[in-house]
């Protein structure tokens, strides 16, 4: 009598344990859950890390890509600049008089290109004589303008601080 | 990507402000001149019907300056019908924010300024005076409507004597009472007026370190020292003002028509010009010539702060003029004679343009081109620069002809 009592006591006891275990288990499940929902969280957040860190190392090196190519482009500037002085120096030097061209006109021949009235003198002009018939030129190109020229437009308003009218 | 930052610098607006002080547009009588029978007699309007172009003109003046209206391809007296609300408006804004009518709101809260005890006032004027905090605020203390003392410590006219004239303030000559200064000098520049203060770019506060204290529900504000809202003032008078045209024409949404609002070269355009297109606007040479640009506009406003008009020279022979860095009280924008932003809204166009013309001559370009702002700038030798912005906006330029 007394075994079989404590036999059903401990039956009950293991059943009250078992509920108990099942409930915590139950209970544990959406923290779990959202532990597990966070790790993942924080693994797809490392990952993006990753990979903003490796375009950031790309960014990194193209940039100095470019920074180096600037410094290349300014050094090739600078030579150039030494190159334009040095020609503007030896052009400087040299004893020829200044002529001003007539504007350029799209056909004719070379020789209506000359200026009216437009005459060398001195060393270079008893060069250029000495070096017998002047060699024949080609045709200027015809310039065209880049851009159409625009009439200025007609005004409605204006920001006079007065208010006059434009 | 700059071009819509300056496009959100300038189309911000107050949030407090907005839905907020609207215009009693309760016009029961129009004059044929598009004036309603309220309005003063001295600010009856002139109209110039255009028949050739098939447009509508009306003129008065208003805010110390010529306040102009045309409409493109509206009934005329429909047309008329919108110019007698927008004077309307005006009037009641300029009535709110005016510190040259005795009897304005600003003028009364004025007079208490450094009370903190707030008092009733019209709706306009607790939004310009938000607005402007949010201005001073957005351009770093660049902006700051509490420049009043240090424009009277120089001298500072604020209007033509003959436009004062149109106010209610005392006749022309009683400088001394207005705060104008002086009779011209034969050189052109004004003397300052007496009592002027030795110290500037002091902006006072409450002891919460606030300068404005206001209740946009209960329409009642306080202010810390005594304020000139000056451009904002006319910026938010043109916007508000161009809502009320929209409202009383909504014809203006239809292709082929179109409205120019204008005060003292501030304006802001909709729709076509009368010769169809945009609207060109030229950029003011401040030596007075040829203009340097040509804008074109179709929905949008233009501002200019400039020191063409208001210049003087102080008892201690010093040139200056109305366009004060805050920061310091002394005349800013070093260099610089005029700049120019064109945006979506008046009120902003202005205060990034008197900012920009703070920076001086020579840290505009980068200040300006970094906000994205559509700017033009006249150089004290007369060149004209802008930024890419504004060049995609301009339509002709002088130096280019």
């Amino acid at each position: 009598m007394t075994a079989g009592l404590y036999a059903i006591s401990l039956a009950g006891v293991a059943m009250l344990q078992s509920a108990s275990d099942l409930q915590l288990a139950a209970d544990r499940a959406p923290a779990a859950d959202a532990v597990a929902g966070l790790k993942s969280a924080h693994d797809a957040m490392e990952a993006s890390l990753g990979t903003l860190s490796g375009a950031y190392a790309h960014a990194a090196d193209g940039y100095k890509g470019i920074a180096n190519g600037i410094v290349g482009h300014e050094q090739a500037l600078a030579a150039l600049g030494q190159q334009v002085q040095a020609a503007a120096g030896s052009a400087a030097a040299l004893s020829v008089p200044v002529i001003s061209l007539a504007p350029a006109r799209p056909s004719g021949p070379a020789s209506a290109y000359a200026p009216p009235g437009a005459r060398m003198s001195g060393p270079a002009a008893a060069a250029l004589v000495s070096a017998g018939p002047a060699p024949k030129l080609a045709p200027l190109p015809v310039v065209s303008v880049s851009a159409p020229v625009v009439s200025k437009p007609a005004v409605n308003a204006c920001t006079t601080a007065s208010g006059k009218p434009c | 990507m700059h071009d819509g930052v300056g496009q959100a610098l300038l189309s911000a607006t107050l949030a407090t402000e907005a839905g907020r002080a609207g215009v009693s547009a309760g016009v029961t009588e129009r004059e044929s001149a598009g004036v309603t029978a309220g309005v003063p007699d001295r600010q009856s309007a002139v109209v110039t019907a255009g028949p050739s172009d098939g447009s509508s003109r009306f003129e008065r003046r208003a805010m110390g300056s010529p306040l102009r209206l045309t409409v493109v391809g509206v009934d005329a007296a429909r047309a008329a019908a919108g110019w007698a609300d927008v004077s309307v408006a005006i009037e009641e804004i300029e009535q709110a924010l005016s510190r040259f009518r005795a009897t304005s709101d600003l003028v009364r809260l004025n007079e208490t300024a450094g009370n903190s005890a707030d008092m009733s006032v019209h709706p306009r004027l607790v939004a310009a005076l938000a607005a402007a905090e949010r201005a001073r605020r957005m351009t770093g203390g660049a902006f700051d409507p509490r420049i009043l003392r240090d424009l009277e410590r120089l001298g500072y006219a604020g209007v033509p004597l003959e436009i004062v004239a149109d106010t209610d303030a005392p006749a022309p000559g009683s400088t001394e009472s207005l705060g104008v200064a002086g009779p011209a000098a034969a050189d052109g520049f004004a003397r300052p007026r007496a009592g002027a203060m030795a110290r500037g770019g002091i902006r006072p506060t409450f002891p919460d370190g606030r300068w404005l204290h206001c209740d946009p529900r209960e329409s009642r504000a306080a202010v810390a020292a005594p304020v000139d809202l000056g451009g904002i003032g006319k910026g938010l008078a043109i916007r508000w003002a161009g809502k009320v045209l929209a409202a009383t024409l909504p014809e203006l949404q239809e292709p082929g028509t179109g409205a120019l609002l204008e005060a003292g070269g501030d304006l802001i355009a909709r729709g076509d010009a009368p010769q169809g297109g945009p609207w060109m606007v030229a950029i003011e040479d401040p030596s007075g010539g040829e203009e340097p640009a040509i804008v074109a506009l179709r929905d949008g406003a233009i501002c200019t702060s400039s020191i063409a008009v208001h210049r003087w020279r102080t008892d201690d022979g010093r040139d200056v003029h109305h366009l004060l860095d805050p920061r310091t009280g002394e005349p800013g924008g070093a260099g610089l004679a005029s700049v120019t932003v064109s945006g979506p809204d008046p009120a902003w166009a202005e205060v990034w343009s008197k900012a920009l013309f703070l920076e001086g001559a020579a840290r505009i370009g980068p200040r300006a081109r970094a906000m994205g702002l559509a700017a033009w700038w006249v150089r004290e030798d007369g060149s004209l620069e802008m930024t890419p912005a504004a060049r995609q906006r301009t339509a002709w330029v002088r130096s280019e002809a």
